[in-house]
């Protein structure tokens, strides 16, 4: 105990004598002082993220005026209507009609595929440029940028005039001989949607990709071959697994937006068996049931904080492993 | 605190007992001081929205007319001048020709701006959150009429200023009679602005190859000579390209005149069943997909059969892959006249800066002249007395307006006079419960 109390009274005789040393050396800040430098940061999530959360929550348990019909959002929670929450939750687990469950279902299969198709044509195109780009690796990357430059809407319009009955994908492979006659691409065509948001969100894709892959230092490489590695087995032991943190903010970001996508299927496809959770949403706003859609929002939030908390445990036990 | 104690970890790394404890008291403590704060912007609804919206228990019809009480406190006194502008107009996106703006605005030395809205929700969302101050609100559906004016949304109107009103409208949407019309008895909110049918457009010209390859000129004759001319909507043979409106009142209203039910107001769960049940076997058997591009699909081939806007299909010509004076489409509306018919309004908003203003361009765009070359830009017709025949409006027909006739002749169904009206069946207010049922139905139908 008493040697507690006295090493407890060394170490603030330690800690006073540093911060005289640190105020001689014009080195010593307060305690706020570095934190304060996250102030705006907090101030704008909480603004622009807390407070219209908190909007979303208000309206999903609000109410619908009835001479008016706008959705009122209650923002005390002691008076909060769960009537909306619930119906939508029932349908979206298939219990109720009209059920939500194949649109979840849908969502989910189209996003595993376009990020997988995603990462696969990525890949090699990052690969490429981080190890052979050499001078010409701004140009590159600037190649790769340039579909920012165009709208996502004008992109997908264009898309929508390529792969009309008359456009010149249907032309071109039935002038090769590939198709007998033209396919209706935008008749509610999973693959067409598939390829839209893989044309859509594949940008987003490779930029991590190459950061990542950059990042890897050559020496690594030419010691795994020094080491007796072939080229595949550099790739699948070395490479690979160092830019696997890459791969997973890539997947993290390119995941996220296709969930809540619902422009790529109503211009690539627009019709009922193509749509998406993000449809679904559209739609009732479309018919003023906005607290339905509100209650779509949050459940679309708790199913893509599995894939975030999943990111966040990969990237925290990578560092921790590095 | 050592790893092996097994403290709680978030993301991955390790928190104090206290600090999760710290961390849940700040958030319990937050978020009834955040409710304490937004408390002043909602909360339950009161006996007002209660109140209030009874009267909607008693919707205007034709057979029930409805007469505003009109607020003093608002009624503009006769002979002020106009105010300096801007003019802020609130609007359906190009639903009013630009070069007719810039016409007023050369004319009364002002500015006008336009704003959009995309819904009729949506324009009174924002209207009752007042985000702006707007003078006019065009293409107010006349669903939409009764609740704006209990809302207190709207300024009554100082006839004086309006004189084209009595001169060129029609007197059944209240052009110098005082009965009418049934939706706003003496014109004491609002003005028409375009009136319309809704009705089946179809292609009489090559089918597309891979579905319907025949030549499809038979239709010409043959569609009016059909029982049921609704039916081609769900004919397989125009499978992938069959394409109805996406309304949830517009589609199963179709479906209900199909079927022989005119009264496309009701409130019978039956019928509103069938018709969604009738889109939900569209859907399955035909492929039809829902969408409001009428004038583009069509010209543009990505549907051949189209449930159809008649304002919209005589803009037509305008979306041709290329400019075209083509008329290979056609707009098919019941010759008994019992189809869906309708008609846009025009009102002043009671929070508008420029009220006289506002009453000065509500009778420039009664104007015909003004009315009609509104009519050339977006094919909405105006429900000007001078229409006396639909021909007048028709390319090379004998009557035709020299500098208005922009209708195809194929397209002369596409229209609608005075008479339509007759028997023509409007969708109008519906009881809060009603709506409810009908927004359920299209509910399935959009998720089949």
């Amino acid at each position: 105990m008493t040697e507690d109390k006295l090493s407890r009274a060394d170490r603030k005789k330690a800690r006073r004598q540093r911060k005289a040393r640190l105020k001689e050396e014009g080195a010593w800040y307060p305690k706020w002082y570095w934190p304060s430098f996250a102030m705006p940061g907090i101030a704008w999530l909480a603004v622009l993220f807390i407070l219209p959360f908190y909007a979303v929550f208000a309206i999903t348990f609000g109410y619908v005026n009835p001479l008016s019909q706008v959705t009122v959002p209650v923002w005390q929670p002691w008076y909060w209507d769960p009537t909306a929450f619930k119906e939508i939750s029932c349908r979206v687990v298939g219990q109720c009609e009209p059920s939500y469950a194949p649109f979840f279902i849908r969502t989910v299969v189209y996003v595993a595929i376009a990020s997988v198709m995603c990462v696969l044509v990525s890949y090699p195109v990052a690969y490429f440029v981080a190890r052979y780009g050499g001078r010409r690796k701004g140009f590159y990357l600037m190649l790769l940028i340039a579909p920012f430059w165009v709208s996502y809407l004008m992109r997908m319009l264009a898309w929508g005039n390529l792969l009309a009955n008359d456009g010149y994908v249907n032309k071109v492979l039935v002038s090769l001989h590939l198709l007998s006659q033209p396919y209706p691409w935008l008749d509610g065509k999973s693959i067409t949607v598939i390829f839209g948001l893989i044309y859509g969100y594949i940008p987003y894709m490779i930029l991590p990709l190459y950061a990542g892959l950059d990042r890897i230092s050559p020496s690594l490489l030419e010691a795994s071959r020094d080491l007796g590695a072939n080229t595949v087995r550099t790739f699948t032991k070395v490479t690979l697994p160092l830019s696997k943190q890459a791969i997973t903010a890539g997947l993290v970001i390119v995941t996220l937006p296709m969930f809540g996508d619902y422009y790529t299927t109503a211009l690539m496809s627009g019709y009922n068996n193509t749509k998406m959770i993000g449809s679904l949403i559209d739609d009732n706003l479309n018919n003023n049931r906005t607290g339905e859609a509100a209650t779509l929002v949050l459940i679309l939030v708790v199913l893509l904080i599995i894939p975030m908390l999943w990111y966040l445990r990969t990237t925290n036990s990578e560092t921790a492993r590095t | 605190m050592h790893p092996r104690e097994g403290g709680r970890k978030i993301f991955g790394q390790p928190v104090s007992r206290r600090d999760f404890l710290r961390g849940s008291a700040i958030t319990a403590a937050s978020i009834p001081t955040a409710s304490a704060l937004l408390a002043a912007c909602g909360g339950k609804p009161g006996q007002e929205d209660e109140q209030l919206a009874s009267s909607l228990n008693d919707p205007a019809r034709r057979d029930n007319p409805k007469t505003y009480d009109v607020n003093q406190d608002l009624l503009l006194e006769p002979g002020l001048k106009n105010e300096g502008g801007p003019l802020e107009i609130f609007n359906w996106e190009e639903y009013i020709n630009p070069t007719e703006v810039g016409r007023f605005e050369d004319a009364f030395g002002v500015q006008v701006n336009i704003t959009t809205f995309t819904t009729m929700v949506d324009a009174v969302t924002r209207l009752t959150t007042r985000e702006q101050s707007y003078d006019v609100i065009m293409g107010l559906t006349k669903d939409f009429v009764g609740r704006i004016i209990l809302l207190d949304l709207l300024r009554p109107l100082t006839h004086s200023y309006l004189p084209n009103l009595d001169a060129n409208i029609w007197p059944s949407l209240g052009g110098g009679d005082p009965t009418k019309p049934f939706y706003d008895v003496g014109s004491n909110y609002t003005v028409p602005y375009t009136i319309y049918t809704t009705g089946v457009g179809y292609r009489i010209d090559q089918g597309p190859t891979d579905h319907i390859t025949m030549d499809l000129s038979y239709l010409e004759d043959a569609i009016p000579a059909m029982d049921n001319p609704y039916d081609l909507l769900w004919d397989p043979k125009f499978k992938g390209y069959s394409h109805m409106l996406d309304d949830y009142r517009e589609a199963p209203a179709m479906a209900m005149l199909r079927k022989g039910h005119v009264d496309t107001n009701t409130g019978d769960p039956a019928i509103i069943n069938e018709a969604r049940d009738d889109l939900v076997e569209a859907i399955q058997t035909v492929g039809t997909k829902f969408d409001v591009n009428d004038y583009v699909d069509m010209p543009e081939g990505r549907s051949y059969v189209h449930q159809a806007w008649s304002g919209d299909l005589v803009s037509v010509p305008y979306y041709y892959p290329s400019w075209s004076t083509r008329d290979q489409i056609r707009y098919w509306y019941p010759e008994t006249g019992v189809g869906a018919i309708g008609s846009d309004t025009i009102g002043i908003l009671a929070n508008g800066k420029n009220p006289v203003l506002a009453h000065t361009f509500l009778n420039y765009m009664l104007d015909f002249d003004a009315a009609m070359r509104n009519f050339k830009w977006n094919g909405y017709i105006p429900p000007q007395t001078r229409i006396t025949s639909r021909t007048m409006v028709v390319r090379g027909a004998p009557d035709a307006l020299p500098d208005y006739a922009i209708v195809p002749k194929g397209l002369v169904t596409a229209v609608p006079m005075e008479s339509d009206f007759i028997k023509g069946v409007e969708q109008l207010e519906l009881k809060p419960e009603v709506d409810n049922l009908w927004k359920d139905a299209w509910e399935v139908v959009q998720t089949t």
